[in-house]
């Protein structure tokens, strides 16, 4: 940090040094600066200052539509209830990589403490509480386990996550009375299919991969049909496929349903992408790792499990989540379809007479939320990306 | 020999079938291709059953059938009277149109931005990282609808529509040059006239001597190893000559064409709709931030010794620019480069959100027409792979051109 080669003006002015250097140092770079203040100057009265003016009662009036569609009010709590499951991993996750809790965790309280001083149901501001309580109390927790332990504890929680949020959203009678999926959305609805998406395209993703670098003709031409047709067509028209030739193919009786019509389009056009970036984590791994196992008479079945899956997999975990961003933001595509999701929601609200106006509110409000959701998680990519010590990127 | 042979390859009949790995290989072949087989035939097999049941046997008479669609932009001409096949070359059109005038601004922008974030600038450092971030982070179709809704539906209308530069003409007819209302933007514009082929004629000769003139300089700079100005001479020569041609033709080759403001419409000039430019603004803003990115990690890539080395041995900036960064930026930013321009071609297919004719939204009026659900799908489907393989041949017989080839 001590740089000897400072010049006595950085050591007098540090402030005036940095800014001299940084803003005015030349003509141009002067010039610079003051287009982009005069572009910031735009920005804050053309942009942001309007925002204040305007009416934001049509996101308070439609919040709980925006976030869960028209789920059941009275049934609302077993969405909480995944919160809580995914709150309670969350902490757990901090704790493995680091010894205190991380900014992001006091932020997150922060907010929640913010969201349950709000004027919601009283359901809503103790769970939001809860949330909390759990984040912090796993956290606590995990400091008490192995770190071998804890690390099992975590890959289970992450991979049962789905299950159980499909389960409780579900139901499946009983105390938890069936909820039909087109009941379902919002961001809600959002979340869960690009989450499905992620956690069913990687396996099929994975046996196209290896389907692609298999030496067997057959076997591999029909891989590299299926992925090269998937990804030279738009999403749009996987969904449609899903949407108008599903039903078609399927024997008759079994009537998918819009929800999973859709999702299989998702899942089909991602697994093509998924198999592309693993063939590249595969083609990541060095030669010697195969001719290691091979000269330990490990059969080529064995080595793809024990040796060589279990690398591409630790590789591609800052990959996986940061899929989940652009599956998250192409999901977007379903509302075309017509399924209520973070989108489609906003023109089911604006097409009722009382939020005529409220168009761009809501599209704003639903901006931001993308952004928040897509920003957090592809930092928490990067942060990954370095915890675990692996680079993405592919050695020729 | 015979000896080595018989030591690496045993006697294959004493292999048992089950751990024989060529003729297991073989058989499993066979057996994953009768699955692919039985069940491509069963789905297709329920396709055509479920198809006949409502009457519809798949063909593609259909495309011959009057359409009866009327479709709000495109560039051939199309009414409800033509055939299915036209409405779908002219969404064709509309696709390419669009996509390639994306691609272009949104490389320039791309460009810009990447610099910008690339400045030592604190400001615009920031800016530019503060654009990238929010535009990566939201999905391209909100962005469409923020554009389209929040905007240009937002407008006044036409008979407030916000207007400059506006003349009343003796006829009482109002001219303007440019205006903006939520049906989109029309302004005064410069149109091939009827004398517009001479014109066209002198333009090509321009250009074939402007080439000469570069291919001559080419040669100059190889034998007398004195650096010529290969590029901007011959472009000045066309422009300079095109100019003059222009100048000097009995009649004009481009005429005015300036919108007038009708009762209930503006007529004339060069007009926009709301649907084509909020597609392409969105398109541009999209892809800008992914490109720039692009641009960025390629400069970012080159080794610092690799310019203090060009400076040491005397290359001005630009020289250094132009020799040893670009050459080396090149090859490490054509191949994700290719992508995003597929991406810009797929990209379009949104324009169904908001309204735009494209070829997917033309398919799904169609499709909603005619019922040729299963047809159509193909057809576009057809057409897009074909787009995208054509796109992704020319760019990797660039891009092999270009690799640093290595001893």
């Amino acid at each position: 940090m001590n740089n000897p080669f400072k010049t006595p003006m950085e050591v007098k002015h540090p402030l005036y040094y940095w800014i001299h250097k940084n803003l005015f140092s030349t003509v141009g770079n002067t010039l610079l600066t003051l287009f982009s203040c005069y572009l910031l100057y735009l920005l804050a009265t053309k942009s942001l200052l309007p925002l204040f003016s305007w009416d934001w009662t049509v996101i308070q009036a439609n919040l709980k539509l925006i976030l869960t569609g028209s789920y059941p009010n009275e049934q609302l709590w077993r969405v909480h209830l995944c919160l809580w499951y995914a709150a309670f991993f969350f902490g757990m996750t901090f704790r493995f990589s680091r010894k205190t809790p991380p900014r992001i965790m006091y932020l997150l309280g922060i907010v929640l403490i913010f969201f349950a001083s709000c004027k919601f149901e009283t359901l809503h501001r103790l769970s939001m509480l809860c949330i909390l309580f759990l984040l912090f109390g796993s956290f606590f927790i995990a400091s008490k386990l192995k770190k071998e332990r804890l690390s099992l504890i975590i890959i289970f929680g992450w991979i049962l996550l789905l299950p159980f949020c499909f389960g409780v959203i579900r139901g499946f009678g009983g105390p938890l009375p069936i909820v039909k999926t087109n009941l379902w959305g919002g961001l809600l609805l959002s979340l869960l299919v690009s989450l499905t998406s992620i956690f069913l395209s990687l396996p099929i993703g994975l046996l196209l991969a290896l389907g692609r670098r298999s030496k067997m003709k057959i076997v591999k031409s029909v891989c590299i049909f299926l992925i090269e047709l998937i990804r030279g067509v738009p999403l749009i028209t996987i969904l449609f496929i899903g949407y108008l030739i599903l039903p078609m193919a399927l024997p008759k009786g079994w009537a998918p349903s819009v929800f999973i019509r859709a999702l299989s389009g998702v899942v089909l056009f991602h697994s093509a992408y998924m198999a592309e970036a693993l063939r590249g984590g595969l083609q990541g791994i060095s030669k010697t790792q195969y001719e290691a196992a091979t000269s330990l008479n490990l059969s080529p079945q064995k080595t793809m499990i024990f040796i060589i899956l279990p690398q591409v997999l630790k590789r591609m975990i800052p990959v996986l989540v940061n899929s989940f961003t652009s599956a998250l933001k192409d999901t977007s595509l379903i509302s075309i379809i017509g399924m209520l999701d973070l989108i489609g929601i906003s023109t089911s609200i604006v097409s009722n007479p009382k939020y005529l106006t409220g168009s761009a509110q809501v599209l704003f409000f639903e901006g931001s939320l993308y952004f928040v959701l897509c920003y957090s998680i592809s930092k928490a990519s990067v942060v990954l990306e370095k915890k675990l010590g692996v680079t993405t990127k592919i050695k020729k | 020999m015979e000896d080595g042979m018989s030591l690496t390859r045993p006697n294959k009949t004493n292999i048992p079938l089950w751990q024989d790995t060529h003729k297991r290989q073989i058989l499993a072949q066979f057996i994953f291709a009768v699955l692919v087989i039985v069940i491509v035939s069963l789905l297709y097999g329920n396709i055509i059953d479920s198809l006949s049941e409502i009457g519809m046997i798949p063909s593609f008479r259909f495309l011959r059938m009057d359409s009866n669609i009327d479709i709000s932009e495109s560039i051939i001409s199309v009414d409800n009277t033509s055939s299915n096949l036209r409405l779908i070359v002219s969404g064709f059109l509309n696709t390419i149109s669009i996509s390639f005038l994306a691609i272009i601004f949104s490389t320039i922008l791309g460009l810009i931005i990447a610099l910008c974030r690339l400045s030592t600038n604190y400001l615009i450092n920031k800016l530019a990282v503060i654009y990238i971030e929010i535009i990566r982070n939201i999905p391209l179709l909100l962005l469409l609808l923020i554009w389209y809704r929040a905007f240009f539906l937002k407008l006044p209308g036409i008979k407030e529509a916000i207007i400059f530069g506006k003349t009343l003409q003796e006829g009482g007819q109002t001219q303007l040059s440019f205006s903006l209302s939520n049906r989109g933007i029309s302004m005064a514009w410069l149109r091939p006239s009827d004398h517009f082929t001479p014109f066209l004629v002198c333009m090509a000769i321009a250009f074939v001597v402007a080439i000469a003139l570069g291919i001559f300089l080419k040669h100059r700079e190889n034998h007398t190893g004195k650096e010529q100005r290969i590029i901007l001479f011959p472009f000045l020569l066309f422009i300079g000559l095109s100019l003059i041609s222009y100048a000097l033709l009995p009649n004009a080759a481009l005429q005015k064409d300036i919108p007038v403001l009708g009762k209930f419409n503006i007529s004339g000039g060069l007009h926009i709709t709301a649907e084509w430019f909020s597609l392409f603004s969105g398109l541009i803003l999209y892809t800008s931030a992914f490109i720039a990115e692009i641009f960025r990690a390629g400069i970012q890539g080159i080794p610092k010794g690799q310019i203090e080395a060009a400076r040491s041995l005397g290359l001005s900036h630009m020289k250094t620019i132009r020799l040893v960064i670009i050459p080396q930026a090149k090859v490490v930013i054509i191949p994700p480069l290719t992508s995003q321009y597929l991406g810009v071609a797929k990209n379009t297919s949104l324009g169904v959100a908001i309204g735009f004719p494209d070829l997917f939204a033309i398919t799904g009026t169609i499709i909603n027409q005619s019922g040729r659900a299963l047809e159509m799908i193909i057809l576009v489907m057809a057409i897009y792979l074909t787009l995208s393989l054509l796109t992704s041949l020319i760019m990797n017989l660039y891009n092999s051109r270009i690799q640093i080839k290595e001893r």
